[in-house]
Protein backbone atom coordinates (compact mmCIF):
# COMPACT_ATOMS: atom_id res chain seq x y z
CA UNK A 1 0.00 0.00 0.00
CA UNK A 2 2.87 2.57 0.49
CA UNK A 3 4.94 1.45 -2.24
CA UNK A 4 1.87 2.40 -4.33
CA UNK A 5 1.40 5.70 -2.64
CA UNK A 6 5.00 6.22 -3.05
CA UNK A 7 4.51 5.56 -6.98
CA UNK A 8 1.60 8.25 -6.78
CA UNK A 9 3.99 10.77 -5.14
CA UNK A 10 6.02 11.10 -8.30
CA UNK A 11 2.91 12.23 -9.85
CA UNK A 12 2.59 14.72 -6.85
CA UNK A 13 6.06 16.63 -7.65
CA UNK A 14 5.66 17.02 -11.46
CA UNK A 15 3.41 19.59 -10.05
CA UNK A 16 6.23 21.35 -7.61
CA UNK A 17 8.72 21.51 -10.23
CA UNK A 18 7.33 22.31 -13.77
CA UNK A 19 5.89 25.49 -13.24
CA UNK A 20 4.95 27.10 -16.69
CA UNK A 21 5.15 30.56 -17.22
CA UNK A 22 2.35 32.60 -15.76
CA UNK A 23 0.99 32.29 -19.17
CA UNK A 24 -2.24 32.84 -17.69
CA UNK A 25 -3.47 35.59 -19.40
CA UNK A 26 -4.97 35.03 -22.89
CA UNK A 27 -6.97 36.51 -25.54
CA UNK A 28 -10.80 36.03 -24.39
CA UNK A 29 -10.80 35.13 -28.32
CA UNK A 30 -9.75 31.36 -26.65
CA UNK A 31 -12.50 31.17 -24.23
CA UNK A 32 -13.88 27.61 -23.10
CA UNK A 33 -12.03 25.12 -25.54
CA UNK A 34 -12.39 22.03 -24.64
CA UNK A 35 -9.36 19.93 -24.35
CA UNK A 36 -6.80 19.61 -27.23
CA UNK A 37 -3.19 18.90 -28.36
CA UNK A 38 -2.46 23.08 -27.28
CA UNK A 39 -4.64 23.30 -24.10
CA UNK A 40 -3.88 19.80 -22.83
CA UNK A 41 -7.15 20.88 -20.10
CA UNK A 42 -8.99 23.14 -22.26
CA UNK A 43 -9.21 26.83 -21.46
CA UNK A 44 -11.54 28.53 -18.89
CA UNK A 45 -13.62 31.27 -19.39
CA UNK A 46 -10.96 33.69 -19.71
CA UNK A 47 -8.86 32.02 -21.67
CA UNK A 48 -6.38 30.77 -19.94
CA UNK A 49 -4.86 27.59 -20.51
CA UNK A 50 -6.52 24.92 -17.76
CA UNK A 51 -3.38 23.12 -17.55
CA UNK A 52 -1.06 25.77 -16.25
CA UNK A 53 -3.74 26.98 -14.10
CA UNK A 54 -3.93 23.61 -12.18
CA UNK A 55 -0.30 23.10 -11.95
CA UNK A 56 0.09 27.05 -10.70
CA UNK A 57 -3.02 26.12 -8.48
CA UNK A 58 -1.34 23.22 -7.28
CA UNK A 59 2.18 25.07 -6.81
CA UNK A 60 -0.23 27.38 -4.33
CA UNK A 61 -1.95 25.03 -2.64
CA UNK A 62 0.68 23.06 -1.61
CA UNK A 63 2.82 25.58 -0.74
CA UNK A 64 0.81 26.85 1.80
CA UNK A 65 -0.59 23.17 3.05
CA UNK A 66 3.63 22.72 3.46
CA UNK A 67 4.41 26.17 5.28
CA UNK A 68 1.01 25.88 7.36
CA UNK A 69 2.11 22.58 9.03
CA UNK A 70 5.78 23.26 8.83
CA UNK A 71 4.83 26.46 11.24
CA UNK A 72 2.08 24.54 12.80
CA UNK A 73 4.29 21.42 13.90
CA UNK A 74 6.93 23.46 15.01
CA UNK A 75 5.23 25.26 17.01
CA UNK A 76 3.17 22.06 18.03
CA UNK A 77 5.99 20.13 18.83
CA UNK A 78 7.69 22.66 21.13
CA UNK A 79 4.30 23.49 23.01
CA UNK A 80 3.76 19.72 23.58
CA UNK A 81 6.79 18.47 24.58
CA UNK A 82 7.25 21.13 27.29
CA UNK A 83 3.83 20.36 28.30
CA UNK A 84 4.15 16.93 28.47
CA UNK A 85 7.92 16.89 29.89
CA UNK A 86 7.12 18.77 32.58
CA UNK A 87 3.50 17.79 33.93
CA UNK A 88 1.93 19.30 36.70
CA UNK A 89 1.06 23.08 36.73
CA UNK A 90 2.97 23.93 33.86
CA UNK A 91 1.36 21.14 32.19
CA UNK A 92 -2.49 22.15 33.40
CA UNK A 93 -1.34 25.64 32.77
CA UNK A 94 -0.38 25.23 28.85
CA UNK A 95 -3.20 22.73 28.35
CA UNK A 96 -5.79 24.97 29.40
CA UNK A 97 -4.51 27.38 27.09
CA UNK A 98 -4.74 24.84 24.35
CA UNK A 99 -8.28 24.20 25.39
CA UNK A 100 -9.42 27.92 25.18
CA UNK A 101 -8.28 28.18 21.76
CA UNK A 102 -9.62 24.76 20.81
CA UNK A 103 -13.16 25.81 21.61
CA UNK A 104 -13.04 27.83 18.79
CA UNK A 105 -15.25 27.06 15.90
CA UNK A 106 -12.07 26.82 13.79
CA UNK A 107 -14.07 27.44 10.49
CA UNK A 108 -15.37 30.31 11.74
CA UNK A 109 -12.24 31.87 13.43
CA UNK A 110 -10.89 31.30 9.81
CA UNK A 111 -13.71 32.73 8.42
CA UNK A 112 -13.97 35.87 10.59
CA UNK A 113 -10.56 36.71 10.10
CA UNK A 114 -9.89 36.07 6.49
CA UNK A 115 -12.76 38.63 6.18
CA UNK A 116 -11.69 41.29 8.76
CA UNK A 117 -7.95 41.57 7.58
CA UNK A 118 -8.31 40.89 3.82
CA UNK A 119 -7.55 37.63 2.21
CA UNK A 120 -3.61 37.23 0.93
CA UNK A 121 -1.89 34.37 1.28
CA UNK A 122 0.20 35.14 4.02
CA UNK A 123 -3.03 35.86 6.05
CA UNK A 124 -4.40 32.62 5.18
CA UNK A 125 -1.10 31.14 6.28
CA UNK A 126 -0.91 32.64 9.35
CA UNK A 127 -4.32 32.06 10.21
CA UNK A 128 -4.62 27.99 9.48
CA UNK A 129 -1.24 28.09 11.57
CA UNK A 130 -2.80 29.53 14.55
CA UNK A 131 -5.89 27.49 14.18
CA UNK A 132 -3.77 24.32 13.35
CA UNK A 133 -0.94 23.67 16.05
CA UNK A 134 -3.31 22.88 18.93
CA UNK A 135 -4.22 19.47 17.64
CA UNK A 136 -0.55 18.42 17.36
CA UNK A 137 0.22 19.84 20.47
CA UNK A 138 -2.13 18.06 22.16
CA UNK A 139 -1.16 15.10 20.61
CA UNK A 140 2.70 15.43 20.59
CA UNK A 141 2.09 15.66 24.65
CA UNK A 142 0.36 13.13 24.72
CA UNK A 143 3.56 11.02 23.83
CA UNK A 144 6.20 12.84 25.48
CA UNK A 145 3.85 11.97 28.53
CA UNK A 146 3.88 8.31 27.28
CA UNK A 147 7.58 8.61 26.48
CA UNK A 148 8.49 10.13 29.45
CA UNK A 149 8.68 6.88 31.60
CA UNK A 150 10.87 5.13 29.62
CA UNK A 151 13.82 3.83 30.51
CA UNK A 152 16.56 6.02 28.00
CA UNK A 153 15.03 8.71 29.83
CA UNK A 154 15.38 8.20 33.45
CA UNK A 155 19.04 7.24 32.56
CA UNK A 156 19.37 10.46 30.91
CA UNK A 157 18.38 12.25 34.08
CA UNK A 158 19.96 10.23 36.07
CA UNK A 159 22.82 11.09 34.10
CA UNK A 160 21.94 14.87 35.10
CA UNK A 161 22.35 15.74 32.05
CA UNK A 162 23.00 19.62 32.57
CA UNK A 163 19.75 21.59 30.60
CA UNK A 164 16.55 19.89 29.67
CA UNK A 165 16.75 20.62 26.81
CA UNK A 166 19.47 18.16 25.82
CA UNK A 167 16.99 16.13 27.09
CA UNK A 168 14.73 17.67 24.56
CA UNK A 169 16.94 16.58 22.33
CA UNK A 170 16.78 12.78 23.32
CA UNK A 171 13.02 13.02 23.72
CA UNK A 172 12.29 14.77 20.29
CA UNK A 173 14.00 12.14 18.09
CA UNK A 174 11.63 9.76 19.47
CA UNK A 175 8.64 11.56 18.54
CA UNK A 176 9.77 12.38 15.20
CA UNK A 177 8.14 9.31 13.46
CA UNK A 178 4.76 10.29 15.02
CA UNK A 179 5.14 13.80 13.79
CA UNK A 180 5.76 13.27 10.23
CA UNK A 181 2.66 10.91 9.80
CA UNK A 182 1.02 13.83 11.85
CA UNK A 183 2.41 16.01 9.13
CA UNK A 184 1.70 14.21 5.96
CA UNK A 185 -1.81 13.98 7.73
CA UNK A 186 -2.01 17.41 8.18
CA UNK A 187 -1.19 18.66 5.03
CA UNK A 188 -3.81 17.01 3.28
CA UNK A 189 -6.35 18.19 5.59
CA UNK A 190 -5.27 21.75 5.01
CA UNK A 191 -5.29 21.45 1.29
CA UNK A 192 -8.87 20.56 1.90
CA UNK A 193 -10.19 23.32 3.64
CA UNK A 194 -7.77 25.90 1.86
CA UNK A 195 -9.47 24.96 -1.28
CA UNK A 196 -12.69 25.19 0.50
CA UNK A 197 -11.62 28.08 1.10
CA UNK A 198 -10.79 29.49 -2.00
CA UNK A 199 -13.74 27.92 -3.74
CA UNK A 200 -16.16 30.12 -1.23
CA UNK A 201 -13.94 33.06 -2.57
CA UNK A 202 -12.54 33.42 1.12
CA UNK A 203 -8.95 31.90 -0.01
CA UNK A 204 -6.53 32.75 -2.63
CA UNK A 205 -7.94 35.47 -4.53
CA UNK A 206 -8.44 35.76 -8.38
CA UNK A 207 -6.53 35.87 -10.83
CA UNK A 208 -4.42 33.54 -8.38
CA UNK A 209 -4.87 30.24 -9.01
CA UNK A 210 -5.44 27.70 -6.86
CA UNK A 211 -7.63 24.61 -7.46
CA UNK A 212 -10.51 25.28 -5.57
CA UNK A 213 -11.13 28.80 -7.38
CA UNK A 214 -10.39 27.22 -10.58
CA UNK A 215 -13.01 25.19 -9.58
CA UNK A 216 -15.40 27.80 -8.58
CA UNK A 217 -14.93 28.96 -11.70
CA UNK A 218 -16.00 25.80 -13.51
CA UNK A 219 -18.93 25.42 -11.87
CA UNK A 220 -21.32 27.67 -13.61
CA UNK A 221 -20.66 25.89 -16.57
CA UNK A 222 -19.95 22.45 -15.44
CA UNK A 223 -22.95 20.84 -18.08
CA UNK A 224 -21.04 22.41 -20.94
CA UNK A 225 -17.10 23.25 -19.89
CA UNK A 226 -16.70 20.25 -17.55
CA UNK A 227 -12.89 20.20 -18.23
CA UNK A 228 -12.70 23.48 -15.94
CA UNK A 229 -14.10 21.44 -13.01
CA UNK A 230 -12.96 18.13 -12.94
CA UNK A 231 -9.29 18.48 -14.02
CA UNK A 232 -8.49 20.24 -10.73
CA UNK A 233 -10.87 18.17 -8.71
CA UNK A 234 -8.78 15.12 -9.95
CA UNK A 235 -5.61 16.96 -8.71
CA UNK A 236 -7.11 17.48 -5.55
CA UNK A 237 -8.38 14.18 -4.67
CA UNK A 238 -5.53 12.39 -5.81
CA UNK A 239 -3.10 14.23 -4.08
CA UNK A 240 -4.87 14.30 -0.22
CA UNK A 241 -5.92 10.69 -1.37
CA UNK A 242 -1.87 9.69 -1.58
CA UNK A 243 -1.06 12.04 1.36
CA UNK A 244 -3.86 10.35 3.29
CA UNK A 245 -2.26 6.52 2.15
CA UNK A 246 1.50 7.66 3.05
CA UNK A 247 0.18 8.75 6.02
CA UNK A 248 -1.64 6.36 7.75
CA UNK A 249 1.79 4.08 5.90
CA UNK A 250 3.88 5.82 7.86
CA UNK A 251 1.63 5.43 10.61
CA UNK A 252 1.30 1.61 10.33
CA UNK A 253 4.93 1.53 10.47
CA UNK A 254 5.53 3.07 13.39
CA UNK A 255 3.75 0.75 15.28
CA UNK B 1 -21.49 16.31 41.58
CA UNK B 2 -18.70 18.64 42.25
CA UNK B 3 -16.71 17.67 39.44
CA UNK B 4 -19.52 18.54 36.78
CA UNK B 5 -20.31 21.89 38.46
CA UNK B 6 -16.52 22.22 37.88
CA UNK B 7 -16.47 21.56 34.13
CA UNK B 8 -19.54 24.02 33.84
CA UNK B 9 -18.03 26.73 35.49
CA UNK B 10 -14.68 26.14 33.71
CA UNK B 11 -17.16 26.07 30.23
CA UNK B 12 -18.86 29.35 31.13
CA UNK B 13 -15.46 30.22 31.72
CA UNK B 14 -14.37 29.82 28.33
CA UNK B 15 -17.90 31.32 26.57
CA UNK B 16 -16.32 34.50 28.22
CA UNK B 17 -13.00 34.07 26.91
CA UNK B 18 -14.18 33.27 23.38
CA UNK B 19 -16.69 36.46 23.79
CA UNK B 20 -13.44 38.86 24.59
CA UNK B 21 -11.23 37.57 21.69
CA UNK B 22 -14.04 37.82 19.14
CA UNK B 23 -14.53 41.31 20.55
CA UNK B 24 -10.89 41.95 19.86
CA UNK B 25 -10.82 40.61 16.38
CA UNK B 26 -13.22 43.13 15.43
CA UNK B 27 -11.11 45.86 17.21
CA UNK B 28 -7.70 44.91 15.52
CA UNK B 29 -9.24 44.80 11.80
CA UNK B 30 -8.12 47.51 10.06
CA UNK B 31 -11.38 49.81 7.94
CA UNK B 32 -14.34 51.36 9.47
CA UNK B 33 -17.73 49.90 9.21
CA UNK B 34 -18.87 52.60 7.98
CA UNK B 35 -17.19 52.17 4.59
CA UNK B 36 -20.36 49.86 3.50
CA UNK B 37 -22.63 52.69 4.06
CA UNK B 38 -21.37 56.05 2.03
CA UNK B 39 -19.24 56.54 -1.29
CA UNK B 40 -15.89 58.25 -1.16
CA UNK B 41 -17.14 61.82 -1.24
CA UNK B 42 -19.39 61.52 1.71
CA UNK B 43 -19.33 64.89 4.16
CA UNK B 44 -17.29 64.30 7.34
CA UNK B 45 -19.98 65.29 10.06
CA UNK B 46 -22.62 62.17 8.38
CA UNK B 47 -19.96 59.74 9.02
CA UNK B 48 -19.25 60.99 12.18
CA UNK B 49 -23.16 60.86 12.85
CA UNK B 50 -23.34 57.57 11.45
CA UNK B 51 -20.71 56.37 13.49
CA UNK B 52 -22.61 57.94 16.87
CA UNK B 53 -25.29 55.68 15.62
CA UNK B 54 -23.74 52.87 15.24
CA UNK B 55 -22.07 53.20 18.62
CA UNK B 56 -18.61 52.43 17.24
CA UNK B 57 -16.93 55.65 18.18
CA UNK B 58 -17.11 54.25 21.76
CA UNK B 59 -13.20 53.31 22.94
CA UNK B 60 -13.29 49.11 22.98
CA UNK B 61 -14.03 48.81 26.44
CA UNK B 62 -17.61 50.59 26.43
CA UNK B 63 -18.54 48.89 23.51
CA UNK B 64 -18.23 45.45 24.92
CA UNK B 65 -20.01 46.18 27.95
CA UNK B 66 -22.91 47.49 26.10
CA UNK B 67 -22.52 44.33 23.63
CA UNK B 68 -22.46 42.39 26.86
CA UNK B 69 -25.36 43.90 28.44
CA UNK B 70 -27.86 43.42 25.73
CA UNK B 71 -26.48 39.75 24.96
CA UNK B 72 -27.25 39.14 28.12
CA UNK B 73 -30.61 39.99 27.95
CA UNK B 74 -30.95 38.42 24.90
CA UNK B 75 -31.19 40.88 22.59
CA UNK B 76 -27.90 40.65 19.98
CA UNK B 77 -27.58 43.35 18.06
CA UNK B 78 -28.60 44.78 14.65
CA UNK B 79 -27.73 43.69 11.52
CA UNK B 80 -26.04 46.41 9.22
CA UNK B 81 -26.60 44.98 6.45
CA UNK B 82 -29.86 43.32 6.51
CA UNK B 83 -31.51 46.17 8.60
CA UNK B 84 -33.15 43.54 10.54
CA UNK B 85 -32.09 42.16 14.58
CA UNK B 86 -29.71 40.03 14.65
CA UNK B 87 -32.20 37.92 16.57
CA UNK B 88 -34.86 37.08 14.47
CA UNK B 89 -32.17 36.61 11.69
CA UNK B 90 -30.84 34.02 13.96
CA UNK B 91 -33.94 32.64 14.82
CA UNK B 92 -34.91 32.10 11.19
CA UNK B 93 -31.55 30.24 9.89
CA UNK B 94 -31.14 28.12 13.12
CA UNK B 95 -33.86 25.49 12.62
CA UNK B 96 -32.76 25.63 8.78
CA UNK B 97 -29.68 25.13 9.83
CA UNK B 98 -30.35 21.94 12.31
CA UNK B 99 -33.24 19.64 9.68
CA UNK B 100 -29.92 19.51 7.39
CA UNK B 101 -27.32 18.87 10.38
CA UNK B 102 -28.98 16.14 12.31
CA UNK B 103 -30.17 14.23 9.65
CA UNK B 104 -27.05 14.58 8.39
CA UNK B 105 -25.34 13.02 11.51
CA UNK B 106 -27.98 10.78 11.96
CA UNK B 107 -26.46 9.53 8.47
CA UNK B 108 -23.28 10.37 9.42
CA UNK B 109 -22.94 8.34 13.23
CA UNK B 110 -24.94 5.25 12.31
CA UNK B 111 -23.25 4.85 8.54
CA UNK B 112 -19.84 5.93 10.14
CA UNK B 113 -19.70 3.74 12.78
CA UNK B 114 -21.45 0.01 10.71
CA UNK B 115 -18.73 1.31 7.83
CA UNK B 116 -15.87 1.54 10.44
CA UNK B 117 -17.07 -1.69 12.34
CA UNK B 118 -17.00 -3.54 9.17
CA UNK B 119 -13.53 -2.41 7.80
CA UNK B 120 -11.86 -3.00 10.96
CA UNK B 121 -13.52 -6.83 11.66
CA UNK B 122 -12.69 -7.60 7.91
CA UNK B 123 -9.54 -5.95 7.42
CA UNK B 124 -7.86 -8.56 6.02
CA UNK B 125 -10.40 -9.52 3.81
CA UNK B 126 -10.95 -8.17 0.10
CA UNK B 127 -14.42 -6.54 0.91
CA UNK B 128 -12.83 -4.85 4.08
CA UNK B 129 -10.20 -3.66 2.08
CA UNK B 130 -12.15 -2.70 -0.75
CA UNK B 131 -14.58 -0.39 1.79
CA UNK B 132 -11.77 0.95 3.57
CA UNK B 133 -10.10 2.00 0.02
CA UNK B 134 -13.79 3.92 -0.85
CA UNK B 135 -14.40 5.51 2.51
CA UNK B 136 -10.47 6.83 1.79
CA UNK B 137 -11.07 8.24 -1.42
CA UNK B 138 -14.39 9.61 -0.17
CA UNK B 139 -12.46 11.26 2.74
CA UNK B 140 -9.90 12.75 0.12
CA UNK B 141 -12.80 14.69 -1.78
CA UNK B 142 -13.25 18.15 -1.08
CA UNK B 143 -17.02 18.08 -0.11
CA UNK B 144 -17.68 21.25 -2.33
CA UNK B 145 -16.23 19.02 -5.32
CA UNK B 146 -18.82 16.17 -4.01
CA UNK B 147 -21.74 18.64 -3.38
CA UNK B 148 -21.15 19.93 -7.09
CA UNK B 149 -21.08 16.68 -8.95
CA UNK B 150 -23.95 15.56 -6.92
CA UNK B 151 -26.19 18.50 -8.33
CA UNK B 152 -24.65 17.60 -11.70
CA UNK B 153 -25.77 13.86 -12.17
CA UNK B 154 -28.73 14.32 -9.70
CA UNK B 155 -30.28 17.06 -10.46
CA UNK B 156 -29.18 18.29 -13.81
CA UNK B 157 -28.55 14.99 -15.78
CA UNK B 158 -31.28 12.91 -14.07
CA UNK B 159 -33.49 15.84 -13.29
CA UNK B 160 -34.24 13.73 -9.86
CA UNK B 161 -33.81 16.77 -7.13
CA UNK B 162 -33.81 20.35 -7.62
CA UNK B 163 -30.73 21.37 -6.92
CA UNK B 164 -31.36 24.07 -4.06
CA UNK B 165 -33.43 25.96 -1.86
CA UNK B 166 -35.25 24.76 0.93
CA UNK B 167 -38.56 24.28 -1.27
CA UNK B 168 -39.63 25.16 -4.17
CA UNK B 169 -41.08 28.24 -5.59
CA UNK B 170 -44.80 26.53 -5.80
CA UNK B 171 -45.12 25.38 -2.60
CA UNK B 172 -47.13 27.90 -1.35
CA UNK B 173 -50.38 26.30 -2.97
CA UNK B 174 -49.44 22.56 -1.24
CA UNK B 175 -51.07 20.96 1.35
CA UNK B 176 -49.52 19.27 3.79
CA UNK B 177 -48.30 16.43 2.78
CA UNK B 178 -46.70 17.61 -0.38
CA UNK B 179 -45.41 20.45 1.72
CA UNK B 180 -43.08 17.90 3.24
CA UNK B 181 -42.79 15.65 0.44
CA UNK B 182 -41.08 18.50 -1.35
CA UNK B 183 -39.06 19.57 1.88
CA UNK B 184 -37.65 15.65 1.80
CA UNK B 185 -36.67 16.35 -1.27
CA UNK B 186 -34.99 19.14 -1.03
CA UNK B 187 -33.27 17.62 1.88
CA UNK B 188 -31.49 14.45 0.05
CA UNK B 189 -28.72 15.98 -1.69
CA UNK B 190 -27.26 18.31 0.94
CA UNK B 191 -28.32 15.85 3.24
CA UNK B 192 -26.86 13.17 2.08
CA UNK B 193 -23.32 14.68 1.02
CA UNK B 194 -22.67 15.81 4.48
CA UNK B 195 -23.55 12.53 5.95
CA UNK B 196 -21.68 10.46 3.72
CA UNK B 197 -18.43 13.03 3.95
CA UNK B 198 -18.78 12.55 8.03
CA UNK B 199 -19.60 9.15 7.76
CA UNK B 200 -16.28 7.97 5.72
CA UNK B 201 -14.48 10.59 8.42
CA UNK B 202 -16.27 8.72 11.48
CA UNK B 203 -15.41 5.67 10.07
CA UNK B 204 -11.71 6.10 9.61
CA UNK B 205 -11.77 6.81 13.47
CA UNK B 206 -13.82 3.71 14.20
CA UNK B 207 -11.72 1.70 12.33
CA UNK B 208 -8.55 2.25 14.13
CA UNK B 209 -10.74 2.38 17.05
CA UNK B 210 -11.84 -1.16 16.12
CA UNK B 211 -8.67 -2.80 15.08
CA UNK B 212 -6.36 -1.72 18.23
CA UNK B 213 -9.68 -3.12 20.33
CA UNK B 214 -9.38 -6.42 18.52
CA UNK B 215 -5.64 -6.67 18.82
CA UNK B 216 -6.44 -6.52 22.79
CA UNK B 217 -5.73 -9.15 25.20
CA UNK B 218 -8.95 -9.80 26.65
CA UNK B 219 -10.50 -10.38 23.01
CA UNK B 220 -7.66 -13.05 22.46
CA UNK B 221 -8.76 -14.68 25.73
CA UNK B 222 -12.41 -14.80 24.70
CA UNK B 223 -11.42 -16.47 21.26
CA UNK B 224 -9.38 -19.36 23.32
CA UNK B 225 -12.07 -19.58 26.04
CA UNK B 226 -14.36 -20.60 22.78
CA UNK B 227 -16.86 -18.50 22.51
CA UNK B 228 -18.50 -18.26 19.34
CA UNK B 229 -17.06 -15.54 16.72
CA UNK B 230 -20.25 -13.64 16.80
CA UNK B 231 -20.50 -13.38 20.82
CA UNK B 232 -16.73 -12.20 20.58
CA UNK B 233 -17.60 -9.75 18.46
CA UNK B 234 -20.76 -8.32 19.44
CA UNK B 235 -20.56 -8.27 23.30
CA UNK B 236 -16.91 -7.51 23.49
CA UNK B 237 -15.56 -6.12 20.69
CA UNK B 238 -18.31 -3.85 19.38
CA UNK B 239 -19.32 -2.10 23.04
CA UNK B 240 -16.05 -1.07 23.75
CA UNK B 241 -14.94 -0.07 19.91
CA UNK B 242 -17.65 2.39 20.52
CA UNK B 243 -17.42 4.18 23.51
CA UNK B 244 -15.15 6.46 22.34
CA UNK B 245 -17.89 6.96 19.69
CA UNK B 246 -19.57 8.86 22.30
CA UNK B 247 -17.09 11.59 22.34
CA UNK B 248 -17.48 11.89 18.52
CA UNK B 249 -20.80 13.30 19.32
CA UNK B 250 -19.11 15.93 21.31
CA UNK B 251 -16.53 16.97 18.68
CA UNK B 252 -19.70 16.87 15.90
CA UNK B 253 -21.31 19.11 17.90
CA UNK B 254 -20.11 22.34 16.44
CA UNK B 255 -20.33 21.24 13.39
CA UNK B 256 -24.01 20.97 13.89
CA UNK B 257 -23.67 24.69 12.77
CA UNK B 258 -20.45 25.05 11.23
CA UNK B 259 -19.41 22.52 8.68
CA UNK B 260 -22.87 23.34 6.69
CA UNK B 261 -21.29 26.51 5.73
CA UNK B 262 -20.29 25.32 2.25
CA UNK B 263 -22.98 23.21 1.82
CA UNK B 264 -25.22 25.67 2.07
CA UNK B 265 -24.08 28.61 0.33
CA UNK B 266 -23.75 26.20 -2.70
CA UNK B 267 -27.42 24.91 -2.58
CA UNK B 268 -28.96 28.03 -1.28
CA UNK B 269 -30.00 26.55 1.90
CA UNK B 270 -31.49 29.80 4.24
CA UNK B 271 -28.98 28.35 7.50
CA UNK B 272 -26.95 29.88 9.59
CA UNK B 273 -23.88 29.16 7.55
CA UNK B 274 -25.16 30.98 4.35
CA UNK B 275 -26.08 33.43 6.80
CA UNK B 276 -22.41 33.69 7.82
CA UNK B 277 -21.22 33.45 4.57
CA UNK B 278 -23.26 36.55 3.79
CA UNK B 279 -22.64 38.25 7.01
CA UNK B 280 -18.88 38.06 6.10
CA UNK B 281 -18.94 39.25 2.53
CA UNK B 282 -21.11 42.61 4.11
CA UNK B 283 -18.57 42.77 6.85
CA UNK B 284 -21.85 42.36 8.86
CA UNK B 285 -20.37 42.63 12.34
CA UNK B 286 -23.18 42.53 14.69
CA UNK B 287 -24.13 39.48 12.63
CA UNK B 288 -20.84 37.91 12.75
CA UNK B 289 -20.70 38.23 16.34
CA UNK B 290 -23.81 36.64 17.09
CA UNK B 291 -22.76 33.62 15.00
CA UNK B 292 -19.31 33.40 16.41
CA UNK B 293 -20.97 33.33 19.76
CA UNK B 294 -23.69 31.04 19.28
CA UNK B 295 -20.75 28.51 17.82
CA UNK B 296 -18.64 28.68 20.82
CA UNK B 297 -21.72 28.01 22.33
CA UNK B 298 -22.11 24.88 21.03
CA UNK B 299 -18.27 24.09 20.64
CA UNK B 300 -18.24 24.49 24.66
CA UNK B 301 -21.23 22.50 25.14
CA UNK B 302 -20.33 19.09 22.69
CA UNK B 303 -16.81 19.40 24.57
CA UNK B 304 -18.85 19.22 28.27
CA UNK B 305 -21.19 16.85 27.23
CA UNK B 306 -18.68 14.21 25.39
CA UNK B 307 -16.16 14.49 28.43
CA UNK B 308 -19.20 13.98 30.99
CA UNK B 309 -20.32 11.22 28.98
CA UNK B 310 -17.34 9.72 28.48
CA UNK B 311 -17.10 9.53 32.19
CA UNK B 312 -20.48 7.48 32.48
CA UNK B 313 -20.08 4.92 29.92
CA UNK B 314 -16.36 4.37 30.17
CA UNK B 315 -16.79 1.86 33.19
CA UNK B 316 -13.26 2.05 33.88
CA UNK B 317 -13.83 5.66 34.78
CA UNK B 318 -16.69 5.41 37.08
CA UNK B 319 -14.84 3.34 39.26
CA UNK B 320 -12.54 5.90 40.13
Amino acid sequence: MVLGSMIILTILSPLITRYDPNAQVEPALSRYQSPSWEHWFGTDQFGRDVFSRVLFGGRISLIIAVSVVFLSVMIGVCYGAVSGYFGGLVDQILMRFVDLFLSFPVIFLVVTCMALFGSGISLLIVVLTLTGWLDIARLIRAEVNALKQRPFILKARAAGLRTLRIIGRHLIPNVVITMIAIAVIRVADIILIETALSFIGLGVQPPTASWGSVINDGRLVLTSAWWVTLFPGMAIILTTMSLYVIGDGIKALHH
Amino acid sequence: MKMVFNRVLYAILLLCGIVILNFSLFFLSPGDPTNLYFGPKVKRQNLETLRHQMGVDQPWSKQFQEWGRHALKGDLGYSWAKHRPVRDILMEAIPATLQLTMLALLINLTAGCILGILTGVYSRKWFGKIIDYLSLSAYSVPIFLFAILFIYFFSLKLRLLPASGMSSLIAGDFGFWENLWDRIRHLILPVSILGLMGAAATSRFVQGHMKSVLRQDYIRLAFAKGLPKSRVYVSHAFKNALIPVVTLLGIYFPFLLGSALVVEVIFAWPGMGRVTYEAIFSKDYPVIMAVNLIAGLLVITGNLISDLLYRFIDPRIRVK
